[in-house]
């Protein structure tokens, strides 16, 4: 498979903190690439360095085959970017704003036009091409910005952290335009702390932490990497203590919790575990209202590696 | 040019302003030159008394020639009585001519007239009025005319001076348009820095700047469309205020100091976009703009004799405001309105004056440049 981006040993510092650390990577042709991580693990440094809004001290950075340069402006041309700031003019209006950043790429006019209302259809902001950012709805706004980003339909589009603060109606919308885009043929870098959106998404995840790359891989591989097989939610009011006790010497269980009439078991891997737990409840009579099994998430991977949460 | 046309569009949305803010300038500007005042002063004729020991023609004349523009009065020929007159203050001056007086002149010598003056400023006037004769009477004597021959030249050239004063009964309204045109000094610097770093802190905000950073659009191109935008806008700007001159002052604009204080105006309005622009390079919060625009406009127009006569200055001030264009646009206003004669000569200072103005204009440049140039390095 092509190498659209290949991130070989970069390290880039602030002073004496280490934002990237030897963090490699690459991205293949017609993927979702996500790079999940918590705020300030290094995810927005990775994308500025990438399109060399930032140096760096070590490491080598390859886009389309070339090593990037601030003057690269052929492989620029490739690209487009949707910053977790919004970035639009407030003076303009909704395609007036369009047209312009699609302006910094499509020098023809027709051309440009049929690019800006192709955006507008692709990000659902028909009803509002006359509006001011002002008009819009937070949500609104962010489909702007992407519309911006996109509107010249780049090869390779990189959006950060694109649905912060936005409703959930919005956000769906948003995801839908993205795999839309995914599926022109355009290869995305996407970054977030949103779990649930790199699961939905993407092909391949980097997790970061401090600057580092703590795993990479299909969502499927990454999962793997926990000794978690699932989490067993049951509710049961008035629990006694010695049955929780007693849960926690049987064989494969991790962790044992119960809070607020809810009985949380996590369990290592295996094929039998909720038939096991129903027995138990049986065999006791414990009597309970809801019973339920989660398979891992990445967040559970995350804090399998990291000893905390994603969104800590 | 997407950079350049998007500036219009940004520009139409603040275009209500910029019209307020030009018309308030235009008005003000020509209220101004309404008050201005070229009669505010009393002529006075100064008291002289003439001790004359020389009887020749040549005298004769020099006398008639103080006496039209002086009032004579009679004063004894000894020490004490000048001493008293002129301590007295009953005359302002007394001339003492030599005998050897009409030789002297013709033989191109200098005359030897005593001048005693009084502790008056009008004293001064009495020397004025002496040159005056002397320089045109050497003139005549150095190409060997006689006696009556100088005398009937010196007459001829005195009456053409005063018919020249009378032609130039527009003298006044020069005068009023160099202050229209001074007024620019304020006009200019206060609405194109306000305008100018309006439009730059807009596109030189930190998420634009990172969007057209990524974009295929090279710096350079980006600063140069910018720089483009605001070139257009000003001289738009500097092409009504010229417009109204001409429609104020229609026959005095179609003159030769009409089309040089325009070439003036135009130099000014170039130096003050790039001033704006390097001010607009190194703002970077909206809210300070109204401020260093007022301290741009009103100081330099303070200090470089846009509000008050820069007579009026101390010569230090008026030593350093040379280090600014608007010192230089405001007194190329006032020689250009003083000519009256057009040679290479007479016209080369204002072309000199033209450039010193826009040598301001490429420095301010050319810094502007350096510090886009590292901005877009770091």
């Amino acid at each position: 498979m092509e190498k659209v981006i290949e991130i070989e040993n970069l390290t880039k510092s602030y002073g004496k903190f280490k934002a990237i650390d030897d963090l490699s990577i690459y991205v293949e042709k017609g993927k979702i690439f996500g790079l999940l991580g918590p705020n300030g693990s290094g995810k927005s440094t990775t994308i500025n360095c990438i399109l060399s809004l930032l140096n760096f001290e070590k490491g080598s950075i390859k886009i389309f085959g070339k090593e990037m340069q601030p003057n690269c402006y052929d492989i620029k041309s490739k690209i487009g970017v949707v910053f977790q700031d919004v970035a639009v003019f407030d003076e303009l209006t909704v395609y007036e704003n369009i047209n312009y950043f699609c302006g910094l790429y499509i020098k023809n006019k027709k051309k440009r036009e049929q690019y800006v209302e192709d955006a507008i259809k692709l990000t659902g902001l028909g009803e509002f091409k006359k509006f001011r950012p002002k008009q819009l709805s937070g949500g609104l706004l962010r489909r702007l910005n992407i519309a911006c980003g996109i509107a010249h339909k780049p090869e390779l589009i990189f959006l950060d952290e694109p649905t912060v603060a936005v409703d959930p109606q919005s956000r769906n919308s948003i995801l839908e335009g993205i795999k839309e885009l995914n599926k022109n043929g355009a290869t995305i870098v996407y970054t977030t702390h949103y779990m649930e959106e790199v699961e939905q998404l993407c092909n391949r995840i980097a997790i970061l932490d401090k600057g580092k790359v703590i795993a990479l891989g299909t969502k499927e591989a990454l999962k793997e990497l926990t000794t978690m097989g699932e989490k067993i939610t049951v509710e049961a009011p008035n629990l006694k203590k010695a049955i929780v006790s007693e849960l926690k010497t049987m064989e494969n269980i991790i962790d044992v919790k119960y809070e607020d009439a809810t009985l949380f078991v996590t369990y290592k891997k295996g094929e039998d575990n909720l038939e096991k737990m129903i027995s138990f409840l049986k065999e006791n009579n414990v009597k309970y209202t809801k019973i339920f099994s989660e398979l891992p998430t990445l967040n559970d991977v995350f804090l399998e590696l990291t000893g905390k949460q994603l969104r800590d | 040019m997407i950079v350049f046309k998007n500036y219009f569009n940004i520009v139409k949305r603040h275009l209500g302003i910029i019209i307020m803010f030009s018309a308030i300038s235009i008005g003000v500007s020509v209220i101004n030159t309404s008050y201005t005042s070229t009669e505010d002063y009393v002529s006075v004729e100064p008291k002289i008394a003439v001790i004359n020991y020389d009887e020749s023609s040549l005298s004769n004349n020099f006398v008639d020639y103080i006496t039209e523009r002086a009032e004579i009065v009679e004063v004894e020929d000894n020490e004490k009585a000048i001493q008293d007159s002129l301590y007295l203050n009953k005359v302002d001056s007394i001339l003492i001519i030599p005998d050897n007086f009409g030789a002297n002149l013709l033989m191109g010598n200098e005359p030897n007239v005593k001048i005693k003056k009084s502790t008056q400023n009008v004293s001064e006037y009495t020397e004025l009025l002496v040159n005056r004769y002397f320089k045109i009477a050497e003139n005549y004597s150095k190409v060997g005319m006689t006696e009556n021959e100088i005398i009937n030249n010196i007459e001829k050239d005195i009456q053409n001076e005063i018919e020249v004063k009378v032609s130039s009964e527009n003298q006044s309204d020069m005068e009023k348009l160099a202050v229209y045109y001074s007024f620019e000094n304020y006009a200019f610097l206060s609405i194109f820095t306000f305008i100018i770093g309006t439009i730059m802190c807009i596109f030189n905000k930190e998420t634009i700047r990172k969007r057209n950073n990524v974009s295929k659009l090279n710096p350079k191109s980006f600063s140069n469309q910018l720089f483009l935008g605001h070139m257009t806008l000003t001289l738009s700007i500097w092409a009504i205020f010229i417009l109204i001159s001409v429609i104020l002052y229609k026959d005095l604009m179609f003159t030769i100091n009409g089309l040089l204080l325009i070439l003036n105006s135009l130099c000014f309005a170039i130096t003050a976009t790039s001033l704006a622009y390097l001010i607009g390079c190194l703002i970077k919060n909206e809210n300070v703009i109204s401020g260093i625009q007022n301290v741009i406009s009103l100081g330099l127009s303070f200090i470089s004799g846009c509000f008050v006569p820069i007579e009026w200055l101390d010569t230090n001030i008026i030593n350093f405001s040379k280090i600014f264009p608007s010192y230089w646009f405001i007194q190329g206003n006032y020689d250009i309105t003083k000519l009256s004669t057009f040679n290479y000569e007479t016209i080369q200072p204002v072309i000199q004056n033209c450039g010193i103005i826009l040598a301001f204009g490429i420095i301010y440049l050319s810094i502007s440049k350096i510090i886009i140039a590292k901005k877009v390095k770091n």
